[in-house]
């Protein structure tokens, strides 16, 4: 399969989609399986991708610094590959739990898989930020799908703090260009190895900014319960499932790969801020009532922890992120789902979910924070594996707290097989990685293998 | 005029962040158009130098960076679909509550906030 | 007294029209391209909305489909990209080759980037005209944004 599949399919078939009625049952089944295509095409890159050279292309065949380089590495294609599932996973629920209420839903969430493909994909910093911005506005769009008025303010919240974000990396990238003259990234990693060593900190501290906004990480989260409580189920799965992947990606992809030298001077500011973080959202999480208040704070917990992770560095504290992020975008949209409707599937989906987010044996947020916890203790950090074990056992304690309290999910209210087969499909993916965690330990140790990272 | 333009955007960067704080939910928006321009402004001031290299002209002729003004282009277009969206949802608000101040806006929620304490156990 | 703006701005809309057409066409050499194009068209018809209300300026085809033609825009961009994989190219390849002999006479050369700025004027004119006649439509039943 050459690379420009899994970026062609979703684009053309979101242009598609856009001429037609999504409210119609045959084009979300079209919507489902263009995304399903997209998920098998970049399947099919995993072999490449792993492979000495990875797939890359330079657009028009011109020189690099004219072409745009696009390039698949194992972490993109991770990264591609959840986020596209995730993606998948929400629109079937949207369509099976009651079908959809806007013409435009289907469209718009491949028009984010096909943003999400293209940052994933990209090798350009600029060329990141249009796709990145392609994304954006596919979710500012669903951000206000439902037509309530919280629907509504949710969105504008989510707009105005994220449009700060995007000005603060579009700066960001504009600095990079002017400093180091060029817009690839490779290119930019060689400026970095020859260059002056503390030109591009402004930049980077940009881009953290920038990036910690997407994520949600402690100083930058005060748009993330709001939003998460106030949007739809659906569109805060996709928000904080999906688009979020965004944010913890360009950090790994700027800060590990691009500019490695910022992200190891950074480093002591990142596990401060990841372990604010953790205490932060671990605490408000037990202080709330709303469960989907709770599951905001729990995804800034998530968000620290990475955060903390990426400061620990290294190849374990690095992988550790990666396997982070990939299982804390998986429980995420499990949990965002299950708490929507009652039912016994989704029961116990949201129980699974809960035992993956605060890290309890045979699932995959287990060896996600096993290995952050290794990472931990091996840099000599025992105070930061201390707070990672607090922060689970409170998110354990928050998350069941929501569950006693919410009368239809202790009981059962209404049972629907459709949504609660998607549910269900989630937690048994994220058992299925703790029984089995080779492939999430090894997309995690191989994606950072790749990386031009410092020792 | 790499003063002047600096200048110029740190104004039109700090109006925005004024506005963004404001109650009126125009205003907030208005101040996100400010910010993206500021932006804009800031791509284009790093071209006003001699730098980079364009086809098609002749020697010694003064040119500007082709890169940046793309870049400004593009931004600018990005710029201008995502404040046409939130513009539409200022306006689907405004027809939702009947107004466009954010005390409002917050009074309304605290409301929904306590009548779901009411509810809970 | 009868206002001069009214017959001015509908003298103003085919001349400014034509002016975007033939930034769209100098683009590849000189300077224009698809951006300005479809901002000055879009420019034009906005000050027709103003002007002249949206029933009036809504009689024209253009923009009463501006939505769809931004769609096409849209596939005609994807389409130019990607079809020269078709032919074992990489992606977004220019044709006729760098060093081919072009089609065209004076300034004007015809490529396939020349169809690609056709796609971006499409999308910004089709997504300015769209924009403002949600805006003018203020009394609509909740409609959903476009891409």
């Amino acid at each position: 399969m050459p690379l420009w599949g899994p970026l062609l399919l979703p684009w053309v078939m979101a242009c598609v989609l856009a001429f037609m009625d999504g409210r119609r049952a045959w084009v979300a089944w079209l919507g489902i399986a263009s995304l399903a295509a997209t998920l098998v095409c970049t399947a099919l890159l995993l072999p490449q991708a792993w492979s000495a050279h990875p797939p890359e292309f330079v657009t028009g065949d011109w020189p690099v610094g004219v072409g745009i380089r696009l390039r698949a590495d194992p972490l993109s294609i991770v990264y591609t590959l959840v986020s596209t599932a995730v993606l998948l996973g929400t629109l079937v629920y949207e369509h099976v739990a009651g079908g959809i209420t806007s013409r435009s839903f289907p469209a718009l969430v491949v028009f984010l898989g096909a943003g999400l493909t293209g940052v994933f994909f990209t090798s350009d910093a600029f060329n990141f930020y249009v796709f990145f911005e392609l994304a954006m506005t596919a979710a500012f769009a669903l951000a206000s799908y439902g037509e309530k008025a919280r629907n509504l303010r949710a969105a504008f919240t989510f707009v105005v703090v994220n449009l700060m974000g995007s000005t603060l990396f579009l700066t960001a990238v504009v600095m990079l260009y002017l400093t180091t003259g060029t817009l690839d990234m490779q290119s930019i990693v060689a400026w970095g190895q020859a260059g002056a060593p503390y030109a591009l900190d402004v930049p980077g501290t940009l881009l953290l900014c920038a990036f910690g906004v997407k994520l949600g990480f402690f100083p930058f989260h005060f748009w993330a319960p709001a939003v998460y409580r106030d949007a739809g189920p659906t569109v805060a799965a996709l928000l904080a499932g999906a688009l979020a992947n965004i944010g913890s990606y360009g950090l790994l992809r700027f800060g590990a790969d691009v500019m490695p030298q910022v992200l190891e001077r950074a480093r002591p500011l990142l596990e401060i801020l990841g372990a604010s973080s953790i205490l932060y959202g671990s605490v408000l999480a037990l202080s709330r009532r709303d469960t989907r208040e709770v599951l905001a704070y729990a995804s800034i917990t998530q968000a620290g922890l990475i955060i903390a992770a990426l400061g620990l560095g290294g190849q374990e504290g690095l992988s550790a992120a990666v396997a982070l992020a990939l299982a804390g975008s998986v429980d995420k949209t499990a949990l965002f789902l299950a708490q929507d409707r009652g039912g016994e599937r989704a029961r116990r989906a949201y129980s699974v979910a809960a035992f993956s987010t605060a890290g309890v044996p045979p699932t995959a947020g287990f060896w996600s924070k096993a290995w952050l916890l290794r990472a931990a203790l091996e840099r000599g950090h025992p105070w930061l594996a201390g707070l990672v074990v607090m922060a689970s056992i409170l998110s354990l304690l928050a998350l069941f707290r929501a569950y006693q309290r919410e009368p239809w999910l202790r009981e059962g209210a209404a049972l629907h097989r459709g949504t609660g087969a998607v549910v269900f499909a989630l937690s048994l993916a994220l058992v299925a990685t703790g029984l089995w965690p080779e492939p999430l330990l090894r997309a995690g140790r191989d994606a950072i293998a790749g990386l031009g990272v410092l020792p | 005029m790499n003063l002047i333009a600096s200048l110029v955007v740190g104004l039109l960067f700090a109006c925005g962040v004024r506005m963004v704080l404001e109650r009126e939910l125009v205003r907030v928006a208005c101040g996100t158009v400010l910010i993206t321009n500021s932006s804009v402004l800031l791509i284009l001031a790093g071209s006003f130098a001699e730098r980079g290299e364009a086809v098609n002209v002749p020697q010694g002729y003064p040119v500007t960076d082709p890169v940046l003004q793309s870049l400004a282009l593009t931004a600018i277009v990005i710029g201008f679909a995502v404040s046409a969206l939130l513009l539409t949802l200022v306006h689907r608000t405004q027809r939702a509550h009947g107004s466009l101040r954010t005390d409002r806006l917050v009074e309304a929620e605290l409301k929904r906030v306590h009548d779901t304490e009411k509810e809970g156990p | 007294m009868r206002s001069f703006v009214p017959p001015l701005s509908r003298m103003l809309l085919w001349p400014s029209l034509i002016i975007a057409l033939s930034f769209w066409l100098k683009g590849g050499g000189e300077v224009g391209g698809g951006f300005p194009a479809g901002a000055l068209a879009g420019l034009a018809v906005l000050l027709q909305y103003v002007v002249t209300g949206r029933e009036q300026t809504r009689r024209y085809v253009v923009v009463r489909y501006a939505a769809p033609l931004a769609g096409v825009g849209l596939l005609l961009v994807v389409g130019t990209a990607f079809l020269p994989v078709l032919a074992g190219y990489t992606p977004v390849s220019l044709f006729p080759r760098p060093g081919q002999p072009e089609l065209g006479a004076g300034a004007f050369h015809l490529h396939t980037a020349l169809v690609f700025e056709g796609g971006l004027m499409l999308i910004v004119f089709g997504l300015v005209v769209t924009v403002i006649d949600r805006f003018a439509l203020s009394t609509a039943n909740g409609g959903d944004e476009g891409p």
